[in-house]
């Protein structure tokens, strides 16, 4: 099972147009991890909403594609955790409901339902004791813990993580992936994982899709993607290194310049060249990695202005 | 090891909580229940009492007739008692109502968004122009002079308050994360506003109908002392206000002072208490 998210454009606003993803393309599959990486306002979080069904598209499709062997899946399909773990836990309610919810609306008899809901609970490291207190009663890492419970306790395909650890402290983060990358493997769910936290991708991701002011600039294979980045802003994020020009800003979308109807009057890139008004769109650059950079395919050249 | 528990003495009781959060709402718990109590026990032992003409008019209070008795006849502590009974239950009754009443509609209204949104805050707008006094007035007038119609005419009057209050309330709520979480959860719409939406912005309406229980006594007393509320010779607190105002100006002051009293004193009782819960429940 794969979800295929197909040329997704969202505007929000009506009158000063914001144009949030600008055509974006995107596969999940099960038992895989997806990782988006961009900025704040790079329109990842949007990406994310559409993926879940919380958010309609202005344009484009979002669809289930069969493939092969999915084993055994049941019939809810997306869940999603979210980047402030308490607050995404009903405050008036015990933590065996929150828990509980996906099931109790799939129909699932309630013993069945409180045995799966202990199952994850101790799947997730946590006593099951912890399914009497409220979400104010448990620290953010417990919290996260119960929100990955939930998330996974219907059996979903599809699990998307909105920068799962960004709250967290760093110990506490490191378990939460771990646990993540355990349960990915028990279970083979497939996670679409928005980040700005390049070592969480680094734990986590099988392929890396970095977004610009909503274009994917950079798709690939982790390892691929990782090591040898092609587009100038994938190196910009990613490398340990110094930016490789300073004199090329990559600004985040405030300060961009805009048309009267309020839509970017720039595409995409601010090295200069000959593709600075219009990105090149994304080519192939290698096995299964493409970028959007006309000097991408040498490494070299894209290095230098 | 034993466990000590330091704190449980302190926690032992309603009595004592109340007392270490708040003096004033000691009072007005004691003052409101003493009322009530007298009210529901006084018309039992005096039977017809209030509404007898018994003894001699316009007689001041006395120990006989600690609030004395009206033009007619009539002890006024009797009446005010008799009276007490169905203007607290009044103010409970009408404050319900509104809560219930009010908050889900403010939660639907909230949670539906769009079309249902756009109706009901036209409609509360509306109902919002109007003092409520005047609101449930027209109301009443229009019904027909019946204590039922006022009681009726006070929660129209007061439910639009409750509806912006927890539509507000439920506004923020609804972009919650929790919410999302439901969503993908397969709740529907309605799940979502009965089950989260409304329990998350029940608190400020639970105030805020302790204050319209105060405000609801007074709406009912001034729609009686206008003569469209409880009809003579049934004993109110408004009406027997009106009834009195007539004596004041030839010096009898007890039969308009002390049903005025009763009304100051539950109105007030009722304020602290909602302040109380404010606090508690923050």
């Amino acid at each position: 099972m794969e979800l295929v998210l197909a040329d997704i454009e969202v505007v929000y606003g009506k009158r000063r147009r914001n144009h949030a993803v600008r055509g974006v393309t995107l596969r999940v599959r099960r038992g895989e991890t997806l990782a988006v990486v961009g900025e704040s306002g790079s329109g990842k979080t949007t990406i994310a909403k559409v993926a879940a069904g919380l958010q309609r598209a202005t344009s484009g499709t979002v669809t289930w594609r069969v493939a092969g062997d999915d084993g055994a899946a049941g019939p809810q399909r997306v869940h999603m955790v979210f980047q402030h773990p308490v607050q995404s836990l009903d405050p008036s309610w015990r933590i065996r409901r929150s828990v509980k919810e996906p099931l109790r609306h799939l129909g699932v008899a309630d013993d069945e339902a409180d045995r799966l809901v202990r199952r994850l609970i101790t799947d997730v490291g946590l006593d099951p004791e912890i399914l009497d207190r409220y979400p104010r009663e448990v620290s953010g890492g417990q919290a996260q813990r119960v929100a990955v419970a939930r998330a996974l306790v219907a059996d979903p395909q599809i699990v998307v993580l909105d920068e799962p650890t960004a709250s967290l402290d760093q110990t506490v983060r490191g378990r939460i992936l771990a646990l993540l990358a355990d349960l990915q493997q028990r279970t083979g769910v497939g996670y679409l994982m928005i980040t700005h936290d390049i070592s969480s991708v680094r734990r986590l991701a099988t392929r890396i899709a970095v977004m610009y002011r909503g274009l994917i600039v950079e798709n690939g294979p982790a390892a691929a993607v990782l090591d040898d980045p092609r587009h100038p802003y994938t190196q910009a994020l990613i490398s340990a290194v110094p930016v490789a020009d300073p004199r090329v800003a990559w600004d985040g979308v405030v300060a961009l310049p805009r048309h009267p109807d309020g839509t970017l009057a720039v595409t995409s890139c601010p090295v200069p060249g000959p593709c600075h008004e219009h990105g090149p769109g994304l080519h192939e650059v290698g096995p299964d990695h493409v970028a959007g950079c006309t000097k991408a395919d040498d490494p070299q050249k894209a290095a230098t202005p | 090891m034993a466990v000590v528990d330091a704190g449980a003495d302190l926690r032992g009781n309603v009595v004592s909580r109340l007392r270490m959060g708040n003096p004033a709402a000691v009072v007005a718990f004691a003052v409101l229940g003493t009322i009530l109590v007298l009210g529901i026990v006084v018309p039992m032992v005096a039977g017809s009492g209030s509404v007898a003409q018994e003894y001699q008019g316009l007689l001041p209070p006395s120990l006989e007739h600690p609030f004395g008795t009206d033009r007619y006849g009539r002890d006024v502590f009797l009446r005010c008692m008799a009276a007490a009974r169905i203007d607290i239950a009044l103010g409970l009754a009408v404050a319900i109502a509104v809560l219930v009443i009010g908050s889900l509609i403010g939660a639907i209204s909230a949670t539906f968004g769009r079309g249902i949104d756009a109706v009901v805050m036209r409609a509360t707008d509306v109902l919002l122009a109007f003092p409520g006094v005047v609101l449930a007035l027209v109301i009443t007038a229009s019904l027909g002079k019946n204590p039922w119609y006022a009681a009726i005419a006070v929660v129209i009057a007061f439910v639009p308050l409750l509806v912006r209050l927890t539509r507000s309330k439920a506004l923020e709520v609804r972009s919650a994360d929790y919410i999302a979480a439901a969503r993908l959860s397969g709740a529907s719409t309605w799940q979502v506003a009965v089950q989260h939406v409304l329990p998350n912005s029940f608190k400020y309406p639970l105030v805020q109908s302790t204050l319209v229980a105060s405000w609801a006594i007074l709406d009912f007393a001034a729609l009686s002392f206008l003569g469209v509320g409880v009809q003579p010779p049934d004993a109110e607190w408004g009406a027997m206000i009106a009834e009195g105002v007539g004596d004041n100006l030839l010096g009898s002051w007890w039969p308009s002072f002390f049903p005025g009293l009763m009304i100051l004193l539950t109105a007030a009782s009722f304020q602290v208490i909602g302040d109380w819960l404010d606090r508690r429940l923050r």
